[in-house]
């Protein structure tokens, strides 16, 4: 036990920063909660081999849900999921010339399969960002060496310079003109609290500007009318405007942004994180909606509790509006909306437990 | 309404151990299994006295009858020692009351030193009914539909109940009904008879009942009641506001002293200060505010004094941001600033950021005001504006060129967004002033989209004229020149001079010629001719061009390429007095144009 504790002890990282997740757990309340909702979560939307199963989005596996279910099982604490969907990911999304991840499997009766092995630079983000918590809270160097290789191609292939510097694009494929000019980014692909852990372990880039023009993008995208982010913009010259091969709207993927940036522990990141709560929807007990940017007209509510959650926490950092109890309700979302429900608390119960109870 | 009575015990001693739970239930309904099959929804206030002292640690207002002690009633039988009783644990953990969870974790384990909460107290093990049909009902006050509808529930669903907030409202809701309207109607007399009909309404869960009822009997002459109604709610009920406005409306309707001996209620907090120190604070608010608005108004030092403390000590950031713009209005705009970074401090608000914002603009801040109004621009339609108006002036002022790409830029899309046609213009002679004339152009042209204006139009015009197109400008000055009088006078000669003159019409330069000329001498010291070209440019607009300003231009024009229009003005000026320089300009700025152009 002693010779063991003390070979743990060495491989343990030097680094003092506490591991994500590991305050919200310091609360029995959060903790036990945290529990609950961890084995809800697997039983409903985790297969028994490890891989994370989005039941809105025709049962696939991607390296989104992947990343989230890493960073999901190193915050509760639970190292033997965290292998198992560490080594499904590896095993199945893997399959790449380079060491990112196929951003969709699909199963199939003969089992997991790679149905576009284009990679999404937000899944890859993920993965190494658990990689990161993992190695900080179990102290296993090949999980370092693991997000080490996954950053560095990211940093190889997915950088891509912009008269507002380095901007990351969203997958190998597709997003960059032919003829360099015009580069299609996703503001919610920028997973603040992952760069900023990265930044502390990985030099292959300069991870830390990369999240300072993160938010330049940001900025220069909450346009009037509505202010509200779309998914996807162009970055074109000197110019930046929602994406020409999107719908421009404020949805399922620009919600995360302020939960992103709530997560970030940078102060002026989480003030722009409270600043949402003044836009359009975020204050309705519904929920957000996706909402067309250039018109400002809402489409339709997004369904779900982790939805409502991010608005909630935006509220409760804004006006210190207390967190809605029904917010904490186990066992009804489906993947997307319960991956977000808990990233939200866990944001909460890390850094403003207040929202949840007026004495923490 | 009339409540059956009706006697019950069992779903109220399964949550009697604590307390704060059953006061959220001052009535109970009567359990299912209870209930003969058949008989109606039952639902029933409880009567006064031991009934209620028993689920209750603080009875209500009693406003008929004296009760002395009932406050002080037994306290809820202690549940078996040997068996820790988790009731209370899983409801709150049901509800997701998170911070009660832990309260009642501690709570537990201080009684039961072994004892570990359960892992699944959260698990899904209650039954789930969506009690929204019954809210709605309740909403459109269908009474009867909704006792049926909650009959139906229980059927359906073996084991629910009403939750305790339907219950509570469903039980008071008539009764609160009939008092509002009677003490809107002024009818003081029945308010005061309705309050000591339901007595359950008098408590803190319904202050505004309270409140009412003492209103009623201040009316009906019954100060002394009055006094004890609001003395009641300070010494029994917590809510800081509730308890803060009740003092406020003391202080409406009862004399000084009574107010007085309600303020010696005040809780002391850690700080050593009553709560309601504030509410005296209040009238010193009031007097700075006025101040705030009327310059000429005198505020006594000591009142400001008094406030500024309130503001640091008491970290009271509505207090900051008052002295903010008190001292904005006496143009102490440092002072100011320093108090509405004190206020921002202690609570981010879009007016605290506005008030730093005008402060900083004020006193030349220029680059700091400008940050802080474009980040929070969204906040507030007077940020929006003051961040405008920041980077106009810094434009105006000439400092556009030490401006990178992402303040122009972002600048660019809020104008855009704002469709302000001021700051657009602006940023057009901005572009003309460095020799971007298409972009200058397109800022002329959308300022007058978004609202003719002379400046813009004078600049589209300018723009044509240095673009050599003179249909276009033939075009532009018999378009706008009915609706700008400047524009009619100008004959093409004086239209640069012209141009010049709406800075004044845009209201926010306070650049002379001459300041242009140094700006431009300054850049030539650093050999920087193409820096100084604009201001050059620029000073030649305003009609006074000297002849040393206009042979400056002239050698600006030919370090930067454009030797013809060098040449021009070399000969020009060779022509009116010819020198060494002009001579030594013409001839060089001729080799250069026959080499190269």
């Amino acid at each position: 036990m002693t010779t063991g504790m003390a070979l743990f002890l060495s491989l343990a990282p030097a680094t003092a920063e506490p591991v994500f997740g590991e305050s919200a757990r310091d609360k029995e309340a959060v903790s036990l909660w945290l529990g609950s909702a961890w084995r809800d979560y697997t039983s409903r939307h985790m297969t028994p081999e490890g891989a994370i199963i989005d039941d809105a989005n025709e049962g696939i596996s991607h390296s989104e849900g992947q990343g989230y279910g890493m960073v999901l099982a190193v915050a509760v604490d639970d190292r033997e999921t965290f292998r198992r969907i560490r080594d499904y990911t590896y095993e199945n999304l893997q399959v790449r010339k380079d060491r990112l991840f196929a951003w969709k499997v699909q199963h199939t009766p003969d089992g997991p399969n790679v149905a576009d092995t284009n990679n999404a630079t937000d899944g890859d983000l993920l993965i190494a960002w658990a990689l990161l918590e993992a190695y900080k809270s179990w102290g296993d160097l090949d999980d370092l060496a693991s997000a080490r290789a996954v950053l560095s191609d990211i940093a190889d292939t997915l950088l891509q310079q912009t008269a507002l510097g380095p901007v990351l694009v969203p997958g190998s494929e597709g997003f960059v003109s032919a003829d360099h000019q015009t580069v299609t980014v996703n503001p919610s692909y920028w997973v603040y609290p992952a760069l900023e852990t990265i930044a502390q372990f990985d030099t292959s880039a300069n991870w830390g500007e990369v999240a300072v023009v993160g938010e330049d993008v940001l900025d220069l995208s909450q346009r009037a009318p509505s202010y509200l982010p779309p998914d996807w913009v162009d970055i074109g010259g000197l110019k930046l405007e929602p994406s020409e091969k999107f719908t421009p709207e404020f949805g399922y993927n620009a919600i995360r942004v302020p939960l992103y940036l709530a997560l970030s522990t940078n102060a002026l990141r989480m003030k722009k994180a409270a600043d949402f709560s003044t836009l359009r929807g975020f204050d309705d007990p519904r929920g957000p909606s996706v909402t067309h940017v250039v018109t400002g007209e809402p489409k339709s509510v997004m369904g779900g509790i982790g939805f409502r959650a991010i608005t909630a926490l935006t509220r409760c950092m804004d006006k210190a509006e207390p967190f809605p109890t029904e917010l904490l309700q186990i066992g009804t979302g489906d993947y997307y909306s319960t991956t977000l429900q808990i990233f939200t608390i866990l944001a909460i119960a890390e850094r403003y437990p207040q929202c949840l109870s007026p004495e923490w | 309404m009339s409540f059956t009575r009706m006697v019950i015990a069992s779903f109220a001693l399964a949550f009697a151990t604590n307390g704060s739970l059953a006061q959220s239930a001052p009535w109970e309904a009567a359990p299912q299994q209870q209930l003969p099959s058949g008989s109606p929804f039952l639902l029933q206030a409880p009567e006064t006295g031991a009934a209620l002292a028993q689920q209750s640690p603080v009875s209500p207002f009693a406003l008929s009858i004296t009760q002395p002690g009932a406050a002080q009633a037994t306290a809820p039988a202690a549940p078996a020692a040997n068996k820790v009783d988790e009731t209370a644990l899983r409801y709150y953990a049901q509800n997701g009351e998170i911070g009660r969870v832990s309260a009642e974790i501690k709570r537990l384990k201080s009684l039961h030193p072994d004892w570990q909460p359960p892992e699944n107290i959260y698990d899904q093990n209650r039954v789930e009914v969506n009690e929204q049909p019954l809210w709605d009902l309740f909403a459109t006050g269908r009474t009867q539909e909704l006792y049926a509808k909650i009959r139906d529930y229980i059927k359906l669903y073996p084991g629910y109940e009403p939750s305790d907030e339907l219950r509570r409202q469903i039980i008071n809701a008539e009764a609160r009904k009939t008092l509002i309207q009677a003490s809107e109607l002024g009818n003081h007399q029945e308010v005061i008879q309705t309050a000591i009909k339901n007595a359950d309404l008098l408590t803190c869960q319904e202050i505004d009942m309270i409140w009412r009822t003492a209103k009623a009997l201040n009316e009906t002459g019954q100060d002394v009641k009055a006094l004890e109604a609001y003395r009641y709610i300070l010494t029994n009920c917590a809510n800081e506001d509730e308890r803060k406005a009740t003092v406020q409306k003391a202080a409406e309707i009862l004399p000084r002293n009574a107010v007085e001996q309600l303020v010696s209620l005040g809780r002391t907090g850690l700080d050593g200060r009553s709560e309601f120190n504030e509410i005296y604070l209040d009238l010193l608010r009031g007097e700075v505010g006025e101040g705030a608005t009327d310059p000429a108004m005198m505020v006594e030092k000591s009142d400001l004094d008094a406030l500024a403390n309130s503001a640091t000590k008491l970290q009271n950031p509505n207090d900051a941001e008052l002295l903010g713009w008190y001292y904005y209005s006496r143009e102490e705009f440092k002072t100011a600033t320093k108090w509405f970074q004190a206020a921002y401090k202690l609570r981010p608000t879009p007016k605290a950021i506005e008030g730093m914002v005008v402060s900083m603009k004020e006193e030349g801040d220029y680059e700091e005001a400008e940050e802080l109004a474009y980040k929070n621009r969204r906040k507030d339609p007077l940020i929006l504006k003051a961040y405008l108006e920041v980077v106009s002036i810094q434009l105006l002022e000439g400092y556009g060129a030490e401006m990178d790409f992402k303040r122009l830029s972002r600048f660019a899309n809020v104008v855009q967004d704002a469709q302000s046609p001021i700051a657009a213009q602006v940023f057009g002679w901005h572009f003309f002033n460095t020799l971007e004339l298409d972009e200058a152009e397109i800022w002329f042209t959308k300022s007058m989209e978004f609202q003719p204006n002379e400046a813009a139009a004078v600049g589209l015009i300018v723009v044509a004229q240095r673009k050599k197109q003179k249909t276009r400008e033939r075009q532009l000055i018999a378009e706008w020149s009915n609706k700008f009088p400047a524009i009619k006078m100008l004959g093409n000669t004086q239209l640069a001079a012209a141009s010049a003159t709406r800075s004044s019409s845009s209201g926010g330069s306070r650049s002379s010629g001459s300041s242009y000329l140094r700006s431009a001498e300054q850049e030539i010291s650093t050999g920087d001719y193409a820096g100084a070209l604009p201001f050059l440019e620029r000073n030649a607009m305003s009609g006074q061009e000297s002849r040393k300003a206009k042979l400056l231009r002239a050698w600006a024009l030919y370090h930067t390429g454009r030797s013809k229009e060098a040449h021009k003005l070399f000969a020009e000026a060779d022509k009116s007095r010819s020198t060494t320089e002009t001579r030594q300009g013409k001839w060089f700025s001729e080799k250069k144009m026959y080499r190269y152009n």
